[in-house]
């Protein structure tokens, strides 16, 4: 196969430094912070560590979780979804619509799925038509696909009938464990095979750490770009489906923090803004640390209304640490750390 | 004579208003480095973009081997065994060595479906190829390209060229930034890639490296080809000079001491 013959050795070769002989995976920050927080919060209230409010805390990220799951490819090309909260409400809308109407349940909720899907693809064609950066984009469509919710919903809570059958999967797997974390814990792992094993998780990486070289060696980065944001429109579509199942009914205003949610919980899982890694597991562990602060607060007694504030200030800091731990990484290594999103 | 492994003939190419190439004709010779120079907006780039597939030409033909092809994109480009080389996107430096070596040609596991690479077939070719090019010294072939120097960073591009048996290697100035050693290794390992039966196209602004390592020179000037049979072996680096800027030496020393740029 290969005409090579043994070249003379480069010079400069032999400067390398040893490597790093332990690498520790990129997940274990966020799985540290995320033990260390559940320590924390069983000793200052011990009822948080009841199985029973642990599953629910599992139960809570699930939805927003399947959302930061979809949020890891569209980061990992160095794109954003700000869409996708509204993507969750209108496919959420759509499938109690279609149960109103007398669709099978089933059947509409692969609609709902088929809808979130059909929401990505359009946000990823309008990226490739007007060769715009998804946050302008989505920042648009954001607006739109909500404006949609809300006139197909009539402003309202759209409650179907039949949701109860939907319901098995907000119904309880092996009586204790919330349906919708197993579907979420499944994915997650699912999703991380397909991030770094497969040709396409590789792809979306190579593009979103240098798009002209991907690009140079043949590799379609606009398809690469439209499916990550197709997968993140279809992980959004489930999660309202599940939703319609779990709740029995949307009202405006659902999953409104969904979105930022997942953004967080990417961030504080370890996947860089600036594109090319990302690490599915460690999005499904930070959306687990924002639940799990969450709900500590009310259990703590803190006012809900510093939940916003709660929420972005872990953003913040996870992104300061994320930024101290590559400067420290950097000087070690040597090079100067003078990209602000490297 | 022989039919070249490339030829271009009459290659236009407009953006707008601005020709960047005009009537350019152009040709690449089997086992052949063609140093490939010109002053900055000469249509060098242009010339290369068109024959990697990048930019489509306005007019014009192009032949592999006597065969009229059509280049839409780049892996149009590749498919017919033109691999180009750019000076700082080559490779993506977060992935490892392996993963770039086979960047845009994944190998996959069977079954076929589950789309999952095959990691370890990457990282043996990987091994293999590392040591032909000769940074093998305790270098797997699991680590990223950003902790490679910029030497090493071009050796494994031009072997990701060699092992998918790319008939035309182009080079876009590969020895930018690069110190006089790892030049040296580059320039001769250019030069291996020509005597295993690989031709490569080689951009340089430094002449001298140029002439240390092509078989014939081609000069372009505001977008066509001024001179296409320069032997480096038979002319001088200021002979060349004069040719890139159109000046004999008188006018360009008379430039410069005008203080304006010789062009």
């Amino acid at each position: 196969m290969t005409r090579t013959e043994t070249a003379p050795p480069l010079a400069g070769s032999a400067t390398h430094q040893t490597r790093r002989s332990v690498r520790l995976p990129a997940e274990t920050g966020a799985a540290v912070a995320l033990a260390a927080l559940v320590a924390l919060l069983g000793w200052l209230s011990p009822s948080f560590l009841e199985p029973a409010n642990l599953l629910s805390v599992l139960g809570q990220a699930a939805l927003p979780g399947l959302l930061a799951i979809g949020m890891v490819f569209v980061l990992a090309t160095r794109e954003i979804d700000l869409s996708a909260g509204a993507v969750f409400h209108l496919a959420a809308t759509f499938t109690a619509l279609l149960m109103v109407a007398g669709v099978d349940p089933w059947l509409a909720a692969l609609a709902g799925v088929a809808a979130g899907a059909g929401l990505g693809l359009i946000n990823g064609l309008l990226v490739i038509a007007l060769r715009l950066p998804a946050l302008l984009v989505t920042l648009g469509t954001w607006w739109m696909i909500q404006g949609l919710s809300l006139v197909a919903g009539k402003g309202q809570t759209t409650a179907p009938p039949g949701a109860d059958v939907l319901a098995t999967l907000s119904g309880k797997a092996f009586v204790v464990v919330p349906a919708a974390g197993v579907i979420f814990v499944v994915l997650a792992l699912a999703l991380h095979v397909v991030l770094h094993r497969t040709r396409f998780g590789y792809r979306v990486q190579a593009v979103g750490s240098n798009p002209q070289a991907a690009a140079h060696a043949g590799i379609p980065t606009s398809k690469v770009r439209l499916l990550t944001l197709v997968l993140m429109g279809a992980m959004a579509g489930l999660a309202g489906v599940i939703h319609i199942g779990a709740q029995g009914a949307v009202a405006p205003g659902d999953g409104g923090t969904f979105a930022l949610l997942a953004i967080a919980a990417a961030i504080i899982g370890g996947t860089s803004l600036s594109g090319g890694n990302g690490s599915v597991i460690g999005a499904a562990i930070g959306m687990l640390i924002l639940q799990a602060i969450l709900s500590a607060m009310t259990l703590l007694g803190v006012d809900a209304i510093w939940a916003a504030f709660a929420t972005g200030a872990l953003v913040v800091l996870a992104l300061a640490a994320d930024r101290l731990v590559r400067l420290w990484r950097n000087r070690r290594a040597g090079h100067s750390g003078d990209n602000p999103l490297g | 004579m022989a039919e070249p492994l490339i030829r271009m003939q009459n290659i236009r190419k407009s953006y707008g208003r601005v020709q960047a190439l005009e009537d350019a004709n152009f040709h690449v010779n089997e086992r052949e480095i063609v140093g490939l120079l010109g002053d900055n907006g000469a249509g060098k780039s242009t010339l290369i973009k068109v024959l990697s597939g990048a930019v489509p030409l306005t007019s014009g033909d192009i032949f592999i081997r006597g065969k009229k092809v059509t280049l839409r994109s780049t892996s149009d480009a590749i498919a017919q065994g033109i691999e180009t080389i750019y000076q700082d996107s080559a490779l993506v430096t977060q992935l490892s060595i392996a993963r770039n070596l086979f960047l845009g040609r994944e190998p996959i596991k069977p079954p076929r479906f589950l789309n999952r690479m095959d990691q370890e077939a990457m990282n043996t070719v990987a091994r293999d190829l590392l040591k032909q090019v000769g940074i093998s010294k305790n270098i797997p072939p699991t680590t990223p390209i950003g902790s490679l120097s910029g030497g090493e960073r071009q050796a494994v591009a031009i072997a990701r060229a060699m092992h998918f048996d790319s008939d035309l290697i182009i080079l876009d100035e590969p020895t930018n930034n690069l110190g006089v050693a790892e030049t040296q290794g580059v320039l001769s390992f250019v030069r291996s890639a020509r005597d295993s039966g690989h031709s490569c196209i080689f951009i340089a602004h430094n002449i001298h490296h140029v002439f240390q390592v092509v078989d014939r020179i081609v000069v372009m000037r505001r977008g066509k080809v001024v001179a296409d049979d320069i032997d480096p072996k038979k002319t001088t680096v200021t002979e060349v000079e004069r040719i890139i800027t159109g000046m004999s030496d008188k006018e360009i020393r008379d430039a410069i001491a005008d203080g304006k740029p010789p062009h």
